[in-house]
Formats: structure tokens, sequence, C-alpha cells
């Protein structure tokens, strides 16, 4: 019997690119999509397999690489979460006009609910934009095969194809046969076609009509038409009809089930919700007395039914506009389209909520409070990674989206500048993957406008909040070969700062001094302008980084009175509140050592003892 | 939900905790040793920020089910690592579920900052007990530390469950788990966290 393993969806896709022969794989890592290339990179590290597989600087730069090793006729994949689509828009849309050459799968992760994203955006609708088929498949083991299916139609048809699944696929885990992988490489042929691969406009308006004319052809494909799921039950003689995609198909299929309508109501899967063939559009128009609409996360099948009169779905209003089609939320609507009474309301018990927070002994949480300190009326624009949660301690007042923080802190500069309020300091705070990725532009930008504002690069050398992947200050590729470190400090040299710190959060005073020199140099009338402080401690969580040494663990003194200030302006999880007037504690298993707490505490209740403790357990699992 | 759900079709097993308590591995462990024993598994789980210290998900579904996700009322089993995610987590179970709690709380900081009280623990395993068929509370810290490791308490909460015999999984693919998804040096302080679980499942049993 072949080996059956248990994978999670983003590690089946990996595999699924490995067994269809795709030759190059690029990602930026993002939640939900992260695990994708992360899997192919644990093979990479390990020998086994042969892809080029990268963690690129960012979306756009993963995306164009991918398309040219497809213009040289090789498979290829670029991997991002559904805001990076959003980096990689320009690429994109681009691509689907000159086509590909080896097949080109993008493939873009969705997050409805949203459980860790920004927007709740449906890439099935870049898809709409650009032209371009999309796939959206139910769960692990299906978007292993589909993602063959989808290779094939990229070759086919010549056109990149983007692949859609949702959290709810890439986070799901199922059992499935272990598969060998395809061992052989297509030699790289490059064909010159100017007219093609660098079209002029007047050549953009032919690849335009070419491309209509491809979608034509993909939608009437025999592989990837909508399928009934229950085929014995006629839609002509049903009091309606579903047609689904994505995860949202799976919960139906259960909850069709459970209701006993599996007989009576037939259940469409559209494994290409765009673009829908036109004879299945009309057919079911023709047949159905009504048709619902589930899928995730915006009306994208719904919209291209072009009478609504007996469509219900998101447009209609009959499934929410926004968030996540839990089965819950399905099985509602499935009762009221097939006129069953409500279900009981689940018995709900309240509960104070539980907000995440950094964890005990981050780097950024010793950053943030020294932020804090030197710039009390600072205006704190944040970015995208675990520092995020800097937000629970006052020192992240926006979040937007990649390396925004440093623009925005632009924007409030001039705001505050034009109405001759120039003393109201700026902090923008951007973790170093995030810097690399967006934060450099924005900085020369910031330098050539004449901006002065202290930007502090939270630096714990690693991609913390995705799994630490690495970044361009390693070294290293994933094949182990030595490439250039590329320095922070460097680059923002570069930009045209002219002053440049480095410094460790966790020796406190000396990093509240960097940061009064950095406020000091926006400050100065003659040879001032932006400052750049590098915040260096890398992340505990990190096993690729060294030990830090440990300070004993805090001891808390009779002087604590239980005011809470270590608890709402630090947050360390290590530091336990029992209720004002009693004293605080230290859980021993949490701590982790640095002993920025004793820097913290108004009334000098925290101390740091001066003989070391033995060690600590260290099991992390 | 009043819906008769399928229940001859599988086992769903909702887990909850805090993130760092190692929840997500606990689930791995479940559907590692279910795949050994030969039976269908399919799991879902949230990764991301919530792993830093918020509410961390997840659930297995045992059998001929294919959708991963566990809907309201649903939960055959909830095995809760901390008591408040159990009340937080209950409108997941029915009157028939069994859940695992581990008894030692982790106070939220919304707790400190004045949002909300915390429940007297006694309270929220009476409520449990009101509402579910049956109610298994154990200190899996206590247990996990004289294991040797206070962090394998997510192991003492998961042997607990095997002991109870609701999953039929044999003792040794639970081991086999422990050593399929635990790197060698962390076999012993898990294997005997589990141990201590199992016992205290199998006594109840």
């Amino acid at each position: 019997m072949a080996e059956r393993k248990i994978l999670l969806g983003n590690e089946a896709m990996a595999y699924g690119l490995l067994e269809a022969g795709c030759t190059l794989a690029a990602s930026y890592p993002g939640t939900p999509a992260s695990e994708i290339v992360g899997t192919l990179a644990a093979l990479k590290r390990s020998g086994s397999i042969a892809m080029h597989v990268e963690w690129s600087i960012n979306e756009k730069v993963a995306l164009e690489t991918a398309l040219a090793n497809s213009y040289a006729g090789r498979r290829s994949a670029a991997a991002m979460k559904q805001v990076g689509l959003n980096v990689a828009a320009d690429p994109f849309m681009s691509a689907a006009y000159t086509g590909v050459k080896g097949g080109l799968v993008v493939i873009v992760a969705d997050d409805p609910g949203p459980h860790s994203s920004q927007t709740e955006q449906d890439t099935r609708q870049f898809a709409m934009l650009a032209k371009v088929p999309v796939l959206d498949p139910l769960g692990p083991a299906h978007a292993r095969d589909l993602l063959h299916t989808a290779f094939d139609l990229s070759e086919d048809y010549e056109v990149p194809v983007l692949f859609r699944p949702t959290t709810r696929v890439c986070h799901a885990r199922q059992d499935m046969e272990i598969r060998p992988f395809r061992q052989d490489q297509p030699a790289p042929v490059f064909e010159k076609d100017p007219a093609r691969w660098a079209a002029t406009p007047k050549f953009r308006f032919l690849l335009h009509k070419q491309l209509n004319e491809k979608l034509d052809a993909v939608s009437r494909d025999s592989r990837l038409q909508p399928v009934q799921l229950n085929p014995a039950v006629s839609a002509e003689k049903a009091a309606g009809v579903i047609v689904a995609s994505g995860a949202v198909c799976t919960h139906a299929s259960e909850i069709l089930k459970d209701l006993g309508l599996w007989e009576e109501i037939p259940l469409y899967y559209a494994p290409m919700p765009f673009p829908l063939p036109e004879d299945f559009l009309t057919g079911l128009l023709d047949q159905a007395r009504r048709i619902l609409v589930l899928e995730e996360t915006q009306p994208v099948m719904e919209a291209q039914f072009r009478d609504r009169a007996k469509v219900q779905g998101r447009l209609s209003g009959h499934v929410p506009r926004e968030g996540e089609l839990l089965p819950e939320t399905v099985e509602g609507i499935v009762r009221t389209f097939a006129g069953l009474p409500e279900a009981a309301a689940p018995k709900g018990a309240a509960a104070p909520g539980r907000r995440p927070t950094l964890c005990a002994g981050c780097g950024h949480r010793a950053a943030f409070f020294a932020i804090r300190k030197v710039f009390p009326r600072g205006i704190y624009p944040g970015d995208i990674g675990c520092y995020t949660l800097g937000l629970n301690l006052g020192a992240v007042d926006t979040v937007l989206c990649m390396g925004a923080s440093i623009s925005q802190a632009a924007g409030f500069y001039h705001a505050f500048r034009d109405s001759g309020q120039n003393s109201r300091p700026i902090v923008a705070t951007i973790g170093d993957s995030t810097f690399y990725h967006a934060g450099i532009p924005a900085l020369i930008n910031a330098v050539i406008q004449g901006c002065r504002f202290v930007v502090v690069v939270l630096d714990n050398a690693t991609t913390a909040m995705t799994g630490h992947q690495p970044t361009p200050a390693e070294g290293n590729t994933l094949d182990g070969r030595s490439v250039p470190k590329v320095s922070i400090e460097d680059l923002a040299r570069a930009c045209g700062v002219r002053h440049v710190s480095v410094g460790d959060p966790y020796d406190f005073e000396a990093f509240t001094g960097l940061l009064k020199a950095a406020k000091e140099h926006t400050r100065d009338p003659e040879n001032g302008g932006m400052a750049v402080v590098i915040a260096r401690r890398p992340c505990l969580m990190d096993r690729k980084q060294p030990k830090p040494d440990r300070k004993p663990v805090p001891a808390i003194n009779d002087k604590c009175q239980g005011c809470g200030f270590c608890i709402t302006h630090f947050e360390c999880p290590a530091l336990v509140f029992h209720g004002k007037e009693e004293a605080v504690t230290v859980d021993d298993v949490l701590c982790s050592g640095c002993g920025v707490c004793a820097h913290v505490c108004p009334h000098d209740a925290i101390e740091i003892p001066s003989q070391p403790q033995a060690g600590k357990e260290s099991n992390h699992s | 939900m009043t819906t008769q759900k399928r229940m001859d079709a599988g086992l769903r097993i909702f887990f909850t905790g805090v993130g760092g308590q190692g929840t997500l591995l606990a689930t791995r462990m479940v559907g590692e040793a279910a795949l050994i024993q030969g039976l269908n598994v399919t799991m879902s789980e949230i990764h991301g920020m919530a792993q830093r210290g918020g509410v961390v998900e997840s659930s297995i579904v045992v059998g001929d089910i294919a959708s991963p996700i566990i809907a309201d009322g649903q939960a055959d089993v909830m095995l809760a690592f901390e008591p408040l995610e159990a009340i937080r987590a209950l409108g997941k179970c029915h009157a028939g579920t069994t859940a695992v709690v581990n008894t030692v709380p982790i106070v939220p900081f919304t707790v400190a900052a004045g949002q909300g009280q915390y429940p007297d623990v006694q309270d929220v395993l009476e409520d449990l007990q009101e509402s579910l068929a049956k109610v298994v509370a154990l200190d899996a810290v206590t247990l996990a530390r004289e294991a040797g490791n206070v962090r394998a308490a997510n192991m003492v909460v998961v042997g607990a469950f095997a002991g109870l015999q609701v999953l039929p999984v044999e003792r040794s693919a639970w081991e086999e788990s422990v050593r399929r998804l635990l790197p060698p040096k962390l076999h012993d302080v898990n294997e005997r966290a589990f141990a201590l679980g199992f016992d205290a499942g199998r006594a109840v049993a």
C-alpha cells in the first residue's frame, strides 16, 4: 500500500507543484499562504528537489521572476496571500496579455473572515479584472490534484492561471496518498518575439483580442465544467438548485446531507468560477426555478448570471455581504432556501476577550516602550508584522499595508508642517522584512521631499509572524550558496538618510539615548533631516538564532501596589496581574530573562537579582 | 443547533486554547494517531496573529465527513487547554459532548485593563458539567510538572482524551504519534506527560 500522510493544505499544494513538474516557485510569505513555498524551501534546503525555490523580496518580484521562467518554456509558480497580489497587480495584469509558454500558476490565498489580513478581498475578482481563469479548490487533497489541471490549462491556452484557495483549504489537513514527484526538467527555450514579450500599445490591442478569444475557449474546456455532485436529482423537478465553489461547497454538501436534502436539491460544484461557460449559465436559468449561489467572499459566479431574477446570493441579500461562510451560516441560508424552520440558536457563553500580544521577551516590546517614553506626544504610523501588536502598547496608531508606515509618516509630517505645527513628533515603526519589501521607496521619497521624522526599523533578523522566513540580511540562498548580505543601515544611508544608528532595545538606557539623538537630528535647523534607528534584537522564537544571555527572573519587591502600569503599558505575558492592590507576580516559565521590565515600573518595584538562577526548562512542545 | 447530525458518519473533536499552549501540536497529535490507526482524518486550524497569545481554535473530524470545520453545536468532543476558553467554546458543544478541560487559567490582559472579570474556575466547571454529558477536569500543569516539564501540559490533556477511549485508537498508535511529531530529545518527557493524562482519563472512562 502506498504511504499515506496527513498534509496541510499548503503542503499538499507544494507536493502538487512538484508532481506537476514545476521548475521554479517564488513567494513572499503571508498568512495563509506561507507554507506552500515554506514546504518547498525545506525540501530545497535538504537537497531533495531540483526546482529553484526562493523567498523573493516582495510579491511583484516573485511573479515577474516566475513569469520569465515560464517565457523560457518551463512550468512556474508564484504564491502569495491575497493582499500580496495587490503588490503584484502590475505584472499580473500585463502577464494576462503577454501570456505564457511553460505553465504559470499564480497561487493566491484568500482569507475570508478575515483571520489574519487587512481585507476580505476576493482574488477571483482579480481574475475577472485581468481576464484570466481562476480555479477554486474544495480542500487539501483536491487542491493538489487540481494544480495538475491548472498547469495543463495554462500551457494549452498560453495564459496564466490563478489558483485561489482560502484559509480553510490552506490550513486544513487531510490524509492522502503520497505520490512521486516529476523528475525531468525541460531545457529552457526562449524564442524572441518582441511583438508579444515587449509589446507596444498597438500590439497590446491585438494581445487583448487574443486574450478574449482564449478566455472564451477556456470557459468551454471540458476539464473544468461545473459538475452536479448529486446527479440523481433533476434540476427541472427541484424547487431550487445550489451552485457553489471552494470550501463552501464542502460545507454545503455536508449540510444538504444533514438536513435530508441531498435527494431534493441539486448541488453544482464549479472548479473554475470564472469564466463560467455560457451554456451552463443559460441552461440553469432555463431549467431551475431558483438558483442559490454560495461563494467566498464576493459575488463572482452570481454576477455572471445575466438575468438575476431567480438568482439568490450576496448581490440579492440572501447571503451576507461580508464575512466567512461558516457551516452554521450556510445552514441558515440553506434552511431559508429550502423553506425549513430556522435552527435553534447555539447556547452562547460570555467570556472576557483575549487578544494576541507580543511574546515574553520580544525586543519589539522594549523598543515600543522606549518610543513611548522618548516621544510621549508622538504620532506612531505602524506597519505589517508581529509588531503591529505595538497597538496594544499605544505605540502604533495606523496600520494600512506593507511599507505604508514610512509614507504615512511623511503624510502626517506634511499635514502638521503645512499648518505651522512643527512640534508634533512622528515615529514610524517597520520590521526588517517589511522594510526590504516596500519600505525603501518610501524612505527615499521622505528624504527627497524634505521630511523630518524618525523611522525605527524593528530588526529581529527574520520574518517572524509568518514562520521565520529568511531576510536579505541572511546571506545565503536556500540551497546554501553564500551571497552578499544586504545591510539595512547601508540601505538607509544609500537612501540619503544622514542619521543612522543601531542599538539593542534590551539595553534600554542606551537605546533611549539613540532615540533622543534621532529626535534631535529631526529638529536640527541646520543639518537635520530624516533619522533611522535600527532596533536590533533577534526573535526569541527563531530557533536559527543563538540563544541570548539570560538575566535572572525579576523579583517583585514590596513597593508593588498592584497599580497595573506594567500590565497595561508593557503587557508582558510573564507579568501576572492579580487585581488592584495585589502584588504582580512573575511567571518564571514564560519569562525569558530579558530584564527590560525593571525599567518599566514607576515605583521601582521590579528588580533584577544579581545572582543568575539555575537553568530553566526549554521544552517547546 | 437542533439539527440531527449524522453521528454515525464520524467524530468531531474541537480544540481550544491560548496561543503558546501547544494547541495545534496537540491537534496534530490526535490526527496522526487516528491516521496510524487507519482512520480517515480532516483537520482545520488558524495560523498567524492568534498564535501570539490569542485564542487558538482547531478541529479534527474523524470518519466519513468532508468538511473539517465544526459548526455550532456539533462538537462531540471538546479539548480545552484553558478554562475560560472552554466556556467561550460552549456553543460548539451539544448535550452529549465529552470535554477534557485543563483547570489552570491564563488571565487575559483585558481583565487587567478592567474590561471584564475572569470567572471563578469552579463556576466554570459547574457550568460545563450542567451543559455537557461528561467533563474531565484536570490540573494539566501540575501533572506536566510531575512529568518533567510544565510545557507538556498539552500532552496531559491529549493523554486524558486518549484514556477516555472515545476515539478507537490503540495506546501504541498514540505513542507512535508522539514519536513521529516530536524530536527525540522530547520523547521521554512528553510520553510521561501523556501517560499521566492517560491514567487520569482511564480512571473516569
